[in-house]
């Protein structure tokens, strides 16, 4: 009862001093906000890099490739053994594997009625959608057939029709050309991708299916082979299978499965982000000991202030305990309700940064929690020593301070 | 039930040894009505700092109801000072930001006093010293007799057997000091020990018994014959 007593009196006493309890708790809102929207924007960039990386198609598929390419030295790709379409039926012989497919790419210029415009032409199989993000809103996606009767169809990125033909959902129907052969579009593309790099830059994409690609750019060397995997198969297991085939046939360990890279990739980049999200925030920090030292400044100046005050609850009967509490309690709801306000303006920061910067944030409750903690700990902190100077006054000069 | 042991006490200014009393020895049984007489610097401030526990003495032995508090810890002598003595002080020493109510409510907080029986009890003593009506009038808003009401409220809140009073006429004018001893009198009249520090022999006369102080040490203690 009496710390609820203290506490209502703690209050009187900061709302008593409104600016000067307010510019107080300055120091601890800016500290606390800042971590907070530092840690929120740090968190969400990470998981928008590692979605970015992370294809979900990678969830399904095995991706074969050669380990030069990955090693990332490669001087000339006559170094490195492209896959040849018995590659292909050796994968599609191997047990487990439901599907083999590749997913080359060739960047070229595309042009319609007098209009150009650069682009990357991306060949694969009619489930293409699922592995690059995208989703056929106008039209409709190539199907299994188009691939095999080499059908010249193509599907285009809204960013690619609005260049070409003016508006984002125009051009199905129209005949493009592409290396000066003509081509159908037969449905526009929206990517699905959540990763603010997609946002930021449109992708100026054409689809097509992977034997029209082949016709149009003979000379292409495939590096890669996608497996999709028969369900109650392993598909790191499969691709190991496989690796070993292809090793065998090649005469070296030359070939490695993609997944287990990216998969590096991905653990590389949430430790390099959060090393930059604690460096960041603990620079952030900073403001907050700042603000725990003007914490303990005031409360340095309210004892000196209430030293009569003091005197008179002494000679009513006041414990030291008790006057240590009342001023250690005041520091302590000085900084929790500075904490409090710091974490719903790092909140709003945070919120405002997503929507302005297309920057994705993340608010853990585990980083709200630690900042309230933190600052009802450096309220502790830096109240103990304001608070022990109070409960140890003498009672006669205090009552005589003037 | 106050017994005082030859108590001095000498306080250090620079490095010289300043002796404020000397070998005093008093007692005040329960009921009484004693009246401290003395001019300014003559100790009588110090000796009810001793009394009321703000203060301890050089040497000597103070026992209060039986106990000596200079072997109590400082926890236990602060609830001597909340639950035996009230203090009532010349300037009054209301705490400025609370309402009359919550300064009587005060010391009933400290004794860990529930708060529905806090409240009650402080309107109840606001009554009895005539200010039911500015229960909840801060100290600035009223004047210095009904402070110095306010202050004897508080002083009474828990019921002691003590009331010490520090010069508290000193800061009114005479009709209104007069009103305040009729109800410090009154308030003896009630079984509560009063003692009374005052400069002004007519103040003094209030009380029952009279103990002159001169230069720290007691010079006369006599009682008044009521007239």
């Amino acid at each position: 009862m009496l710390a609820w007593e203290m506490c209502k009196s703690a209050f009187d006493s900061l709302v008593a001093n409104k600016l000067r309890s307010l510019l107080t708790m300055l120091g601890i809102i800016v500290g606390v906000g800042s971590i907070i929207a530092i840690v929120a924007v740090g968190q969400g960039g990470q998981q928008a890099i590692i979605a970015a990386i992370d294809n979900p198609a990678l969830s399904e598929a095995a991706i074969i490739v050669p380990k030069a390419i990955l090693a990332g030295n490669v001087t000339s790709t006559a170094d490195i053994p492209a896959f040849s379409p018995a590659d292909t039926a050796l994968a599609l012989a191997t047990p487990g594997v439901e599907d083999v497919y590749s997913t080359p790419s060739q960047s070229d210029v595309i042009t319609a009625g007098g209009k150009t415009t650069p682009v990357t032409v991306q060949a694969g199989p009619s489930f293409l959608p699922l592995i690059a993000q995208f989703e056929v809103v106008q039209g409709r996606m190539f199907l299994p057939i188009d691939t095999a009767v080499h059908r010249r169809v193509i599907v285009i990125t809204q960013s690619v029709a609005k260049s070409l033909f003016g508006s984002d959902s125009a051009g199905v129907g129209r005949l493009v050309g592409l290396e000066g052969q003509l081509f159908e579009v037969i449905g526009v593309a929206k990517s699905t991708s959540t990763s603010i790099l997609s946002a930021l830059a449109p992708s100026l994409n054409v689809y097509m299916p992977t034997t029209t690609f082949m016709d149009l750019y003979p000379s292409t060397q495939n590096f890669e082979l996608e497996l999709r995997v028969a369900p109650g198969y392993d598909k790191n297991q499969v691709a190991a299978r496989l690796i070993a085939v292809l090793d065998a046939k090649y005469h070296g360990d030359l070939f490695e499965n993609a997944a287990g890279f990216i998969a590096g990739i991905t653990n590389t980049v949430t430790t390099v982000t959060g090393i930059i999200t604690t460096i960041v925030g603990a620079i952030a920090s900073i403001a907050l000991v700042v603000g725990g030292i003007g914490v303990m400044n005031i409360m340095l100046v309210s004892v000196t202030e209430r030293t009569r005050e003091i005197g008179i609850r002494i000679s009513l009967g006041a414990s030291r305990t008790t006057i240590l509490w009342q001023f250690l309690i005041e520091a302590i709801v000085l900084t929790t309700l500075g904490g409090l306000i710091g974490i719903t303006i790092g909140w709003l920061i945070a919120a405002l940064a997503s929507t302005i910067g297309h920057l994705p944030s993340l608010i853990s409750w585990q980083a709200a929690l630690g900042s309230f903690l933190f600052s009802a700990f450096v309220g502790i902190l830096c109240g103990i020593y304001p608070a022990s100077r109070a409960s140890r006054l003498n009672p006669i000069d205090a009552l005589r301070y003037e | 039930m106050i017994e005082l042991d030859g108590i001095s006490k000498s306080y250090r200014i620079g490095t010289e040894e300043v002796a404020v009393l000397q070998d005093v020895n008093l007692r005040v049984a329960a009921g009484e009505f004693v009246a401290l007489l003395g001019p300014s610097g003559s100790g009588k401030t110090t000796l009810m700092n001793i009394i009321g526990c703000l203060d301890a003495p050089t040497t000597g032995a103070y026992w209060l109801d039986g106990q000596e508090v200079s072997a109590l810890s400082p926890d236990q002598v602060a609830k001597i000072r909340n639950l035996k003595i009230g203090f009532v002080f010349q300037n009054f020493y209301l705490l400025p930001r609370m309402t009359a109510l919550r300064n009587v409510e005060l010391p009933m907080v400290y004794a860990s006093r529930s708060r529905a029986v806090r409240r009650e009890r402080a309107r109840a003593l606001l009554e009895q010293v005539g200010l039911e009506d500015r229960v909840s009038h801060r100290p600035n808003e009223l004047s210095g007799g009904q402070k110095q009401r306010v202050a004897i409220a508080r002083a009474m809140a828990n019921e002691p057997p003590i009331l010490l009073a520090d010069e508290p006429t000193g800061s009114l004018d005479s009709q209104t000091s007069q009103q305040i001893l009729r109800l410090i009198q009154e308030i003896n009249v009630g079984g509560t020990t009063v003692v009374l520090i005052t400069h002004d022999e007519a103040i003094a006369a209030y009380a029952r018994r009279i103990i002159r102080i001169r230069d720290g040490r007691v010079e006369s203690d006599r009682e008044v014959v009521p007239c």
